[in-house]
C-alpha cells in the first residue's frame, strides 16, 4: 500500500509532505507503527523519500 | 343508456388523492402578462397555456389528453374555449396566453361541444364504472360528470373495442385495451418523460390503438418505469395492486431507498395497507418520474423473509434463538465490553449503512466514537465512492458533486464516465436523454457499449471504449490535448485556481507520455477519437462530467476523480448551470453516510478527527473524550480480525459477505471474530457468521432523512408501523446506553437538530424546515439559508482550486496467459446491489440470475454458447455463471453483476484497492472461463487457440 501511495504522488518538493500527511490522516496509529518497523528492517525496498518520511514520522511519534 | 358518472358533479384539478394537474407544463418565463378568464383578470407567466393559466387561477377547464408532465397535444377536444377576436373554439392546452387576451371557458357553445365529444368517447367505453378498478380515480369518469353527460345516443352494438384483450404480462400493471381512449398520454409519457419510446400508436382512424411495438409489455422495450400508468386517464394502464386491493384513500410523502437519485414518492394507502407508490411531482430530484424499482419493487418490506424479532446464538453453528429486545441489547453490550476488557478498546468497531437515514447513521458513528471509545467506524461508501470524497475534497475542498440534477438541461456536452445511468440511475438518465435528444453532444467513456452509446433517438458522438484499468491514462490524454492545443480557459484558471499546482500540472500533462498516441497503446482508444472528444469537451459552451463506480472502483480511483476535477477547472466548467463534476451515487444515502461522519478519519461535515477545535466541540456536546487518530477502515478490520486483534463488529444494514471483494477473505475474518452483530431486514450472507441479529426497519417504516447525489436532503416519513417495534436509532441508543454511554433522543427530529448544531453545512436544516420547503441541498446555513443547488459559484470551498498531478500507474491486476480476460462488474436496471430487496420482488422476472457477458469471439474460442453454464476463475477463486454472448463487451473483456448470492461474483474479485482510500478494484479482475461441465483446468487459452490457428 505504501508503494502505491508513493507511485501515485509525483516526485517534487511537496512529495515528502504529501506522503507524510496521507499516512497521518488516514492510517491508524497501529498501521503506522507496523509500517515504520517494516521500513526500518527493509530500507532497501523503499525509496529515499519513503525512508525519510518514516524516519521523521517515527521521530515525531517518539518525541 | 344511462351514464355512471362521478356523483361529485364538479371537476377536480386532481383525480383521486393524487397531486394537482394543471394540464400543461409550467412556464419558466419571468415576464408576466395579463389575461382575463371568465371575467377575472390575472397575471401569468408568458408562455403559459390558456388551460394552465385558468387552472392556476381556480378555473378548471376539462381535459383528457392533457397532463402537466407532458407537452400539449391538442387531440381530445375537451379543453376547447372561446377567445375574443378568434374564430372557432381553440384547444386551451395548445394555445399560449397573450397579453390582454379575453378567454371564456364555460359558454353554452363549448359546453355543447364538450358534451358531444364526451358522448363519442363513452360510446366505445365499457360502462362498468362501479366495478372498475379506477372508480373514483378516473379522469374519463370525472369529465363525463363535468360535461353533464347523462345519455349516449350512439348504441354500443356498433363497431367498438369493448372485447379488446387485456395484456397482463407485466408483473406490476395491466393494459386493458378495451378501456383505452387513445389519448396518446402513455405513448407521449414513454417518449417525453422516460425516453424509451417503447410505445406507439398502431393503425389509423378507428383502428388506432396503443401498442408496445407489436409485442406484449413484458417482451417489449418497456422498462416498467410506470410513466405510462401514471399518465393514463382511465383504467387502461392500471397497477395490479390497485386492481387487487382497491383504490387508496390517503397518502404519505416519502423518499425512495434504492439508488442515489433519491426520488420522492407519494405512498398511497388504504387504511394501513400500502397500495401503490406514485412519484411526486413536487419531488426535487425526480419531478414526478420513477423507475421500476422505486415505483413497483417495494413489496420486500412485507416479505415473509423479514426477521422482526431479535435473535442470539453462542456459536455460528448454533440455531438462532428468538429473544426479547432487552436480552439482545444486554447480551450484546456485555459481550462487547468483555472483548474490550480482554483485547483493548480498539478491538471492536462498526460499519454504517448507506441504506439507512442520516439520523440512524449519525447515531451509529456516535455510538462507535462515544460508547465504543474509538474511531473504528467505516461505511459501505468505502467500497463505492470513497475516492470521490478524497478526490473532490483535495481539488475543490468538499466531498460532493457540484450540481443539481436539473443542471443537465443546460449542458451542451455531456461526458459519462464509468457509469450506466439508464440501468443504475434511471430517473436521472431520463433527464439526461431528454437533453441529448434536444441537441447536447454525448461522450461515453466505458469498456462496455452501454445503452447510452446507442439507443432510441440517442447516439453518442464518441464512445471511448477503453480497456478496464486505463481510465487515468485516457483522462490524462484528454487533458494533454486541451493543454497542448491551447484550449485551457486561462482566465478561469488565473482567477480561480492556485497557480503553483496548476503550473506543475500543466508541465506534467504536456509530457509526451500523456499524449493520445502513447495512451492509444495502453487503453485501446484510437488517438484521434481521444483528440476529438477532448476538443468537444473543451469547446462546448457548458460541458459536464457524470461518473460512477467505473471511475472509483479502481486502484487509481482517487487519481481519476482528481483527473476529472482538473479537466473541469482547466476548461472553466465549474460553478454554473450545465457544467461540473457529478458523482452518480450508488445507494440512496451514500452522500448522507459520508456527510454524517461515517469514515474513520472524519467527524460529520468532513472534519478530521485530529482537528482539536472541532473535536472539542463534539466532546462538549457529547460529554465524552474522543480519539484524535483515525480508526480502522473496513479492510483493516478484516485484516486485524484474521490477525486476532479485532474481535467484535456491529454491521448496520450491509451485507459485507456478499458485497465486499474477495469473499473468502471476508468470511475468514468474520469467522475469526468473537462477536458479529448484524442489524438488517433479512438473514443475509453476513448473518451466517453473526452471533446477534437485530431486526431493522425498511424505508417504509423509517422516520428521518436521506441525502441524494445532488446533496438534496429529503424527508423519509413512516408509511407503516415498524415491524420490529422500534426505530433503528432507538436500538442503537439502547445499545449505547447498555455500553455505559447515555445516548437518548425523543425522536428522529432531535437527532437532526443535533446534526445541525454540530455540522456547519447542515446548520439550517430541521424536520420542520424540510416539511415546509420539501427538500434542501446542503450547504444550508446562514450563508445559504435556502440551500445550494450549485457549488463553487464564486470560489471553491477550499479557496483556490487545486490542480493535482495524476500519473498513470497501471494496476497490478493484469490479464496473462492463465487469466487472459478482464472481468468488470456492474448493475442492471431491475436489480439493486446485493439484491436483498429486489430479489424479494417480481423484479426477478427480468433478472432471475447473474450472467456473464462475453464477446462472441471469446466465447467461440472456448466453445461456449449462449446460455451455457461456465466456470469463471481468477487467482482468488472460482464461480459458476451463465454465459450471455454479447456485443456489449469488447473481445478480451467480460462483465457480470453481483445481485444474486448464488453467483458469488465477489468470490473471484481481488484484494487490490485504490491507493488512497482502499476502495476495492471491483472493475478489473483477470479471469479465465471454461464450460462448467469441464472439470479440467483451462487449457483452451487465447494463446493455445492462436497457436493452433
Amino acid at each position: 500500500m505504501a508503494h502505491d501511495i508513493e507511485n501515485n504522488i509525483p516526485v517534487h518538493e511537496e512529495t515528502y509532505q504529501r506522503i507524510s500527511e496521507h499516512l497521518v490522516k488516514f492510517w491508524t496509529p497501529q498501521m503506522r507503527s507496523d509500517f515504520y518497523k517494516h521500513v526500518t528492517s527493509n530500507r532497501d525496498m523503499f525509496s529515499e523519500t519513503m525512508n525519510k518520511v518514516v524516519d521523521e514520522l517515527r521521530a515525531k511519534a517518539n518525541a | 343508456m344511462t351514464i355512471l358518472s362521478d356523483p361529485r358533479g364538479t371537476m377536480p384539478m386532481r383525480s383521486g388523492i393524487g397531486e394537482a394537474d394543471f394540464g400543461t407544463p409550467k412556464s419558466n418565463s419571468e415576464v408576466m402578462i395579463s389575461v382575463t378568464i371568465d371575467g377575472e383578470t390575472h397575471l401569468v407567466s408568458e408562455g403559459t397555456s390558456v388551460m394552465r393559466a385558468a387552472g392556476e387561477n381556480g378555473c378548471d377547464i376539462p381535459k383528457l389528453c392533457a397532463t402537466d408532465s407532458l407537452q400539449p397535444f391538442g387531440s381530445c377536444r375537451m379543453c376547447i374555449v372561446e377567445i375574443d377576436g378568434r374564430k372557432g373554439t381553440p384547444a386551451s392546452c395548445t394555445t399560449p396566453v397573450e397579453d390582454g387576451m379575453v378567454v371564456r371557458t364555460q359558454t353554452t357553445k363549448v359546453a355543447k361541444l364538450r358534451k358531444s365529444v364526451m358522448e363519442l368517447y363513452i360510446s366505445d367505453h365499457p360502462l362498468d364504472c362501479l366495478t372498475c378498478s379506477a372508480n373514483g380515480d378516473c379522469e374519463l369518469q370525472d369529465m363525463a360528470g363535468v360535461a353533464g353527460l347523462r345519455e349516449v345516443r350512439y348504441g354500443m352494438d356498433g363497431k367498438n373495442h369493448l372485447d379488446a384483450p387485456t395484456d397482463s404480462s407485466n408483473p406490476y400493471f395491466s393494459f386493458d385495451e378495451s378501456k383505452c381512449i387513445v389519448c396518446n398520454r402513455c405513448v407521449r409519457a414513454c417518449d417525453e418523460v422516460q425516453g424509451t419510446l417503447a410505445l406507439t400508436i398502431e393503425g389509423r382512424g378507428f383502428n388506432s390503438k396503443v401498442s408496445p411495438g407489436g409485442l406484449n409489455f413484458l417482451s417489449s422495450e418497456c422498462v416498467s418505469c410506470g410513466a405510462c400508468v401514471q399518465a393514463c386517464p382511465t383504467a387502461t394502464l392500471q397497477e395490479k395492486s390497485v386492481i387487487d386491493l382497491g383504490m387508496p384513500t390517503r397518502t404519505v410523502q416519502t423518499t425512495c431507498a434504492y439508488c442515489g437519485v433519491g426520488c420522492s414518492f407519494n405512498a398511497e394507502l388504504r387504511g394501513d395497507e400500502l397500495i401503490r407508490m406514485v412519484p411526486a411531482k413536487t419531488g426535487g430530484a425526480n419531478e414526478g418520474h420513477s423507475c421500476v424499482k422505486g415505483r413497483f419493487a417495494w413489496g420486500y418490506a412485507s416479505h415473509s423473509d423479514r426477521i422482526t424479532k431479535p435473535m442470539l446464538r453462542e456459536k455460528i453453528t448454533d440455531e438462532w434463538r428468538e429473544v426479547s429486545w432487552d436480552e439482545a441489547i444486554q447480551y450484546t453490550a456485555t459481550k462487547l465490553k468483555a472483548i474490550q476488557e480482554k483485547y483493548g478498546d480498539n478491538s471492536i468497531g462498526g460499519i454504517s449503512s448507506s441504506r439507512c437515514t442520516n439520523e440512524e447513521i449519525f447515531v451509529v458513528q456516535k455510538m462507535v466514537r462515544a460508547a465504543f471509545g474509538n474511531n473504528n467506524i467505516d461505511t459501505c461508501a468505502r467500497v463505492c465512492h470513497s475516492p470521490t470524497g478524497y478526490g473532490l475534497s483535495t481539488t475543490y475542498g468538499t466531498s460532493a458533486g457540484t450540481q443539481d440534477f436539473k443542471s443537465v438541461a443546460h449542458s451542451d456536452v455531456i461526458v459519462v464516465i464509468g457509469a450506466n445511468p439508464t440501468d443504475a440511475h434511471p430517473v436521472f438518465a431520463s433527464r439526461m436523454k431528454r437533453r441529448i435528444r434536444d441537441g447536447a453532444n454525448l461522450i461515453v467513456i466505458d469498456p462496455r457499449k452501454i445503452d447510452l452509446v446507442e439507443s432510441a433517438h440517442i447516439k453518442a458522438d464518441h464512445h471511448l471504449q477503453l480497456q478496464p484499468g486505463t481510465n487515468v491514462a485516457v483522462i490524462n490524454a484528454i487533458a494533454h490535448v486541451i493543454a497542448t492545443e491551447g484550449l485551457i480557459d486561462e482566465e478561469f484558471v488565473a482567477q480561480r485556481c492556485d497557480p503553483g499546482p496548476f503550473n506543475r500540472w500543466r508541465k506534467f500533462i504536456e509530457l509526451p507520455e500523456n499524449s493520445p498516441e502513447v495512451v492509444e497503446a495502453q487503453s485501446g482508444v484510437p488517438a484521434e477519437t481521444i483528440r476529438q472528444a477532448a476538443r468537444m469537451y473543451a469547446t462546448g459552451k457548458n460541458s459536464a462530467i457524470y461518473y460512477g463506480l467505473g471511475v472509483t472502483e479502481h486502484s487509481q480511483g482517487s487519481t481519476m476523480v482528481m483527473g476529472m476535477a482538473n479537466l473541469a477547472m482547466a476548461t472553466g466548467n465549474i460553478g454554473r448551470d450545465g457544467v461540473g463534476i457529478n458523482p452518480l451515487r450508488g445507494q440512496n444515502n451514500v452522500q448522507g453516510a459520508c456527510d454524517m461522519g461515517s469514515f474513520p478519519h472524519e467527524l460529520s461535515g468532513y472534519r478530521h478527527v485530529s482537528d482539536n477545535a472541532v473535536r472539542e466541540q463534539f466532546e462538549m456536546l457529547w460529554d465524552v473524550k474522543l480519539m484524535s487518530d483515525p480508526g480502522m477502515r473496513i479492510p483493516n478490520m478484516f485484516d486485524n480480525a484474521i490477525s486476532g486483534e479485532f474481535r467484535g463488529l456491529f454491521v448496520h444494514g450491509e451485507d459485507i459477505a456478499q458485497s465486499d471483494p474477495n469473499t473468502m477473505h471476508v468470511e475468514k475474518s468474520l469467522k475469526a471474530m468473537d462477536l458479529v452483530i448484524v442489524q438488517d431486514l433479512f438473514l443475509n450472507e453476513t448473518s451466517k457468521f453473526a452471533h446477534v441479529f437485530l431486526p431493522g426497519t425498511s424505508f417504509l417504516e423509517k422516520d428521518g432523512t436521506f441525502t441524494n447525489a445532488e446533496r438534496r436532503i429529503n424527508r423519509v416519513r413512516p408509511v407503516m408501523a415498524a415491524k420490529n417495534g422500534k426505530q433503528e436509532w432507538q436500538i442503537v441508543c439502547e445499545l449505547s446506553q447498555a455500553m455505559g454511554y447515555d445516548m437518548h433522543y425523543e425522536n428522529a427530529a432531535q437527532i437532526m437538530d443535533e446534526i445541525a448544531e454540530i455540522t456547519p453545512t447542515f446548520k439550517g436544516v430541521s424536520f420542520a424546515m424540510l416539511d415546509e420547503v420539501g427538500s434542501v441541498q446542503w450547504p444550508c446555513n446562514d450563508a445559504a439559508p435556502t440551500g445550494t443547488p450549485i457549488m463553487h459559484v464564486d470560489g471553491f470551498v477550499r479557496g483556490q482550486g487545486q490542480f493535482m498531478e495524476t500519473p498513470f500507474v497501471p494496476t497490478e491486476e493484469r490479464s496473462n496467459r492463465k487469466f487472459p480476460l478482464l472481468l468488470t462488474t456492474g448493475r442492471i436496471l431491475s436489480q439493486y446491489n446485493v439484491g436483498a430487496q429486489t430479489r424479494r420482488t417480481a423484479n426477478v422476472t427480468w433478472h432471475p440470475e447473474d450472467v456473464l457477458e462475453i464477446h462472441e469471439s471469446d466465447a467461440a474460442m472456448r466453445g461456449i454458447v449462449n446460455g451455457q453454464k461456465i466456470a469463471v476463475s481468477s487467482r482468488i477463486g472460482e464461480t459458476i455463471l451463465t454465459a450471455e454472448v454479447s456485443e456489449r463487451v469488447p473481445a478480451g473483456v467480460v462483465h457480470t453483476t453481483f445481485h444474486h448470492p448464488s453467483s458469488g461474483a465477489n468470490v473471484i474479485t481481488t484484494e487490490f484497492s485504490d491507493w488512497a482510500t482502499n476502495c476495492p478494484e471491483f472493475k478489473v479482475t483477470a479471469v479465465e472461463i471454461r464450460p462448467a461441465d469441464s472439470s479440467a483446468a483451462p487449457t483452451n487459452t487465447l494463446e493455445s487457440v492462436l497457436t493452433k490457428a
